[in-house]
């Protein structure tokens, strides 16, 4: 046998065999003389037809059928015939009395069943049967045939309409008859095989009687599966990437204290990126505390006048604000946590939530996921943040990267890298890094080079699922589109 | 960060040489400015905050022809003091600091005028803080009499009449009925005297940081210029007329200086001598892992418009971005371009070190998977509304926005279930069963240093038609087998669970959360139509 087939296949291949040299096989015949239901006749006839066993021939035949009217007359009988009674019940009818019947008189009369003189309508002779006609309709409503004249009459009468109407019929192919006497030889057993293979079947022995075969390349439905959320695959991807280089993961709080987020790290207190606009304050908790004296001061002294020769940002710095508590606009607050008394050689790196105070729109949320990562020696350079930006990024899947000089207010070199993504033939910057300035890190006191770099994880998500559109993956969690999206990544 | 946009003739013209499209897009952005967008007749910069002298087109051209053909240097300086102005002690508490500068022989025509208007708006929303750090004011020479007075006023003093007006407003009523003095008028909340600048004539020059006087305004016709810059910070102000006599002088003006009358002090500005800074070349061929000597590192900066001799760098007196000797290490790398810099990765020994939490977080991910759970992923952020009301719980006190931008964010969330619901609820028109799971951060107000915690929670919702109480007894059941976590369940009541179908989750005797099915009364107030059945408990 050269394939495998449902049982239906193979009884209805056997019965189209049986019969192949009768005219055309419609799917009634088919049914009838198979045992099997007309649909599972068409479905068995469509895939054995798919295999090229059998051909399914569609030809277009003219039916007639009844309108509206033919098929209300089939049921009432014909307005002549009423009439008639009528005439003939009293013997004879004003002609004024008949309103509304005038084209029962006028068949009537065609007829020949009735006179009409002097406005008085009269029977003549005894029609054979004044019901023939009602006969003739029901005979076409179920498809019989009627005399020639008489259908020329009722579609003149606008009672019947021609219809074309597809007819399919199955013959057997050159193919189909090799495979039906293959199936012959060994034997047509299948259509008695077992299908659901159960325990009972197991135990009893049933199953030696043989196994319907399956055909395995049938398309089949999805389930829906327990999955990870897209941003946590590659949270996790992004995570394994650090731990590969040897870095220790670090968290910090959601709310954190201003001095954290932006004093340790050096940003005046009124530069734009802390006014309300764009960062979110809380009316709870009212205030947080800050660090020990000796650190807030060597902030201070970093912000009015500088340390390590700088010359600060030249303003009168106040403790109050910074204890002003925010929701981190970044992590780089875990950073300057992690920085604080930290014992360099150190590679550290965050994965968290920041918030800005955005309006939503399809590029920008009030929340979403930083990454972040810092590497504290004595001894790093300019190269080597380079070398840890081109290591990292082509570890997450972009091989070609730029570097461009960039400015962030705690970050001196401060670079901009751009990555080319392939998809779309084209530079696109993907985070920030530089090396902290040493009026974040001296206050904090660490004395060697910290490199840092960041990004937001959402935009290498979108860039690498195509998934323009970041607010479906919070906003909405859209589950159809989630179920959609691949693991491996 | 600011964009600014000049005439590409003009511009080009500045600068001394026609530029290539590829200029615009390639060389440029290697300085540390984004070229926005490009065509035949003008161009837009988006200009780093650190470098506002960028924000004028002389300024832009300027960096730009220095960084193209290297070594040629501009002289800038002042001529003689034109005149004084005597600053009154009256503005120490309102606004302390004036500059100002005299401006000759100036061509206020088509794009210098443009250029001037555009930096001048640019540098009060950016370096000027909106005008409260920094306020220009230019007026026109010629109607002003010497000497000059900054001092402050009650408002109802003074009365002159604006740009813009017909008629003459004292500062009160400037503050209410010009448009300057609505936008501006904050600055000066709270306050009981306004700065004001009158001449010699006690004609009003200038109402800052609101608005300039009618009779001093600048037209095309005006030759000579008087610039005044007001503001809370000496250091800000002096920075800002730097760069604009820079520019003017640019386009072939010359400057005279003012004397500042402070009466116990007084200074003389503008200050054109160059900021100078201690360079240590091995710290910077330490940083920049170089070996450049102290004649290349001059080159090298030279093409960055600052002067290198001695160990010591001179950086020109419109620059504001320079406070550490890192900032002109950075100059040289720029000049030197990112692109030279190999990239390579040291050797540093540490070890890879994992957070604890999330390795957890981790290991009940996979065991929520492994249960058919699909994860959803919420914002922390949420409202008393969704988190409470619509659930029909009683509102608790939550870490709170004070400066919300909409109502959709007003507070960040305690509880997961919330979060949940309104997944499903956005979730309706997709296919069921939906059995669902979060694990993420609430924040509680506790007694940390920063006033609030994280609290690391989970929650399992499962909707469908035949969703119960067994169900997602089952999950949690094999979800603390498989974890390992030994639990007992004590029947109890939730706000948000049909009474007598629900339970507390105890862990060591303590509670750990809790299970049961979601009360329909809820389920409505979310449109939901299927049985909701949910655990939440805490991770740690």
């Amino acid at each position: 046998m050269g394939g495998i087939y449902h049982p239906h296949e193979t009884v209805l291949l056997k019965c189209i065999y049986r019969l192949k040299d009768s005219a055309a096989l419609d799917v009634k015949t088919l049914s009838k003389e198979s045992g099997l239901n007309e649909d599972s006749v068409r479905k068995a006839a469509l895939w054995l037809s798919n295999k090229g066993l059998v051909k399914i021939i569609v030809e277009e035949e003219k039916t007639d059928s009844l309108t509206n009217e033919g098929i209300k007359y089939s049921k009432t009988g014909l307005p002549e015939s009423e009439l008639y009674r009528l005439v003939a019940l009293n013997g004879r009818a004003e002609i004024k009395d008949l309103k509304g019947r005038e084209i029962a008189i006028m068949w009537a009369k065609k007829k020949g069943w009735i006179k009409i003189s002097n406005g008085v309508v009269e029977p003549l002779s005894r029609p054979k049967d004044p019901d023939e006609d009602k006969r003739l309709l029901n005979c076409i409503a179920a498809g019989n045939k009627i005399p020639k004249g008489k259908l020329e009459e009722f579609k003149n009468r606008n009672l019947i309409l021609e219809k074309p109407v597809k007819k399919e019929s199955l013959a057997i192919t050159g193919k189909g008859i090799l495979e039906a006497e293959l199936f012959l030889k060994a034997g047509f057993g299948s259509d008695a095989e077992i299908g659901k293979l159960t325990p009972e079947i197991i135990k009893s022995g049933q199953w030696k009687k043989g196994l319907r075969s399956y055909d395995v390349t049938l398309p089949a439905g999805r389930l829906i599966a327990g999955k990870k959320h897209i941003t946590t695959i590659w949270a996790e991807k992004i995570r394994k990437i650090f731990l590969d280089m040897g870095f220790k993961e670090s968290a910090g709080p959601l709310v954190e204290s201003s001095f954290w987020c932006f004093d340790a790290l050096y940003q005046p207190q009124d530069h734009p990126s802390r006014e309300l606009a764009d960062t979110f304050y809380m009316k709870k908790p009212v205030r947080s505390e800050l660090p020990d004296k000796k650190t807030v001061d060597a902030v201070k002294k970093a912000h009015e006048s500088g340390v390590n020769g700088s010359t600060g940002w030249m303003y009168k710095w106040s403790g109050k604000i910074a204890e002003k508590p925010v929701l981190r606009t970044h992590t780089t607050a875990v950073s300057a946590r992690s920085l604080y008394g930290l014992k360099p050689p150190a590679k550290i790196f965050c994965i968290g939530r920041a918030f800005r105070n955005e309006t939503v729109d399809y590029k920008h949320l009030p929340e979403f996921t930083q990454i972040e990562g810092i590497v504290a020696d004595e001894n790093v350079t300019f190269r080597d943040l380079l070398g840890y930006l081109k290591e990292f990024y082509s570890r997450l899947g972009f091989s070609k990267i730029r570097f461009r000089p960039a400015y962030f207010p705690y970050t001196e070199m401060s670079v901009e890298p751009e990555v080319y993504f392939e998809d779309k033939k084209e530079w696109v910057e993907l985070g920030g890094a530089g090396i902290l300035r040493p009026e974040v890190t001296n206050p904090l006191g660490v004395d060697a080079p910290v490199l840092a770099w960041g990004l937001s994880l959402e935009r290498p998500v979108a860039l690498m699922t195509g998934l323009n559109d970041i607010r479906n993956f919070y906003f909405k969690n859209d589950l159809r589109m989630l179920r959609e999206t691949r693991v491996r990544v | 960060m600011a964009v600014v946009t000049f005439s590409r003739n003009d511009f080009e013209s500045l600068v001394g040489k026609r530029l290539k499209d590829s200029d615009y897009t390639e060389a440029i952005p290697m300085i540390g400015v984004t070229t926005e967008s490009l065509d035949k007749d003008s161009v837009s910069f988006e200009v780093f905050p650190n470098r506002p002298d960028m924000l004028s087109a002389e300024g832009f051209a300027r960096a730009l022809k220095a960084f193209m053909d290297g070594s040629k240097k501009i002289k800038y300086e002042t001529g003689k003091v034109y005149g004084a102005v005597k600053a009154d002690k009256s503005v120490e508490n309102v606004r302390p600091y004036v500059v100002c500068a005299v401006v000759r022989n100036v061509k206020l025509t088509g794009h210098a005028l443009k250029s001037l208007m555009q930096f001048q708006e640019k540098i009060h929303e950016t370096f000027g803080r909106k005008r409260e750090r920094v306020a220009i004011g230019v007026h026109d020479m010629s109607k002003i009499k010497f000497p000059l007075k900054y001092a402050a006023y009650e408002p109802p003093e003074i009365s002159f009449v604006p740009l813009d007006k017909k008629e003459k407003l004292n500062l009160a009523q400037i503050l209410h009925r010009h448009d300057k003095g609505k936008d501006y008028g904050w600055i000066l909340e709270g306050r009981e005297k306004y700065p004001v600048i009158t001449d010699a004539n006690n004609n009003v020059l200038s109402f800052p940081p609101i608005i300039n006087g009618e009779l001093t305004r600048v037209t095309e016709k005006s030759k000579d210029l008087f610039i005044d810059v007001t503001g809370t910070s000496k250091h800000y102000i002096s920075k800002t007329l730097n760069i604009l006599c820079a520019s003017l002088i640019d386009r072939g003006a010359k400057v005279e200086a003012v004397k500042i009358d402070y009466g116990k002090s007084s200074e003389t500005t503008p200050d054109m001598n160059c900021q100078k800074i201690k360079l240590n070349a091995d710290y910077l061929n330490g940083l920049l892992d170089t070996d450049l000597k102290e004649n290349e590192i001059r080159t090298l900066l030279l093409k960055m418009g600052v002067d290198f001799t001695n160990g010591v760098a001179s950086v020109p007196f419109y620059r504001t971005d320079v406070m550490h000797q890192i900032d002109i290490v950075e100059d040289v790398a720029i000049s030197m371009g990112y692109g030279k810099f190999e990239p390579r990765i040291p050797k540093i020994p540490t070890m890879a070190e994992r957070d604890e939490l999330q390795e957890k977080c981790l290991a009940l991910k996979e065991i929520m998977v492994g249960l058919g759970l699909e994860e959803t992923v919420s914002f922390v952020l949420t409202n008393y509304n969704k988190q409470f009301k619509m659930m029909n719980a009683p509102v608790e006190e939550c870490a709170e926005i004070l400066n919300p931008k909409t109502e959709d964010y007003t507070i960040c969330r305690k509880y997961i279930l919330p979060s949940l619901i309104a997944v499903l609820a956005d979730n309706k028109h997709n296919e069921y069963p939906q059995r669902i799971f979060e694990l993420g951060d609430c924040v509680y107000l506790s007694n940390n240093d920063t006033g609030a915690s994280n609290v690391r929670k989970v929650g399992v919702a499962l909707c469908h038609k035949n969703a119960d109480t067994n169900e997602i007894k089952s999950v949690l059941e094999t979800f603390m087998n498989l974890y390992g976590m030994k639990y007992s369940l004590k029947n109890s009541a939730h706000p948000s669970l049909i009474k007598g179908r629900c339970g507390d989750i105890l862990v060591d005797g303590r509670k750990a959360g809790f299970i049961g099915e979601v009360d329909p009364a809820v389920l409505q107030n979310w449109g939901l139509e299927n049985p909701v059945a949910v655990f939440e408990m805490d991770v740690e």
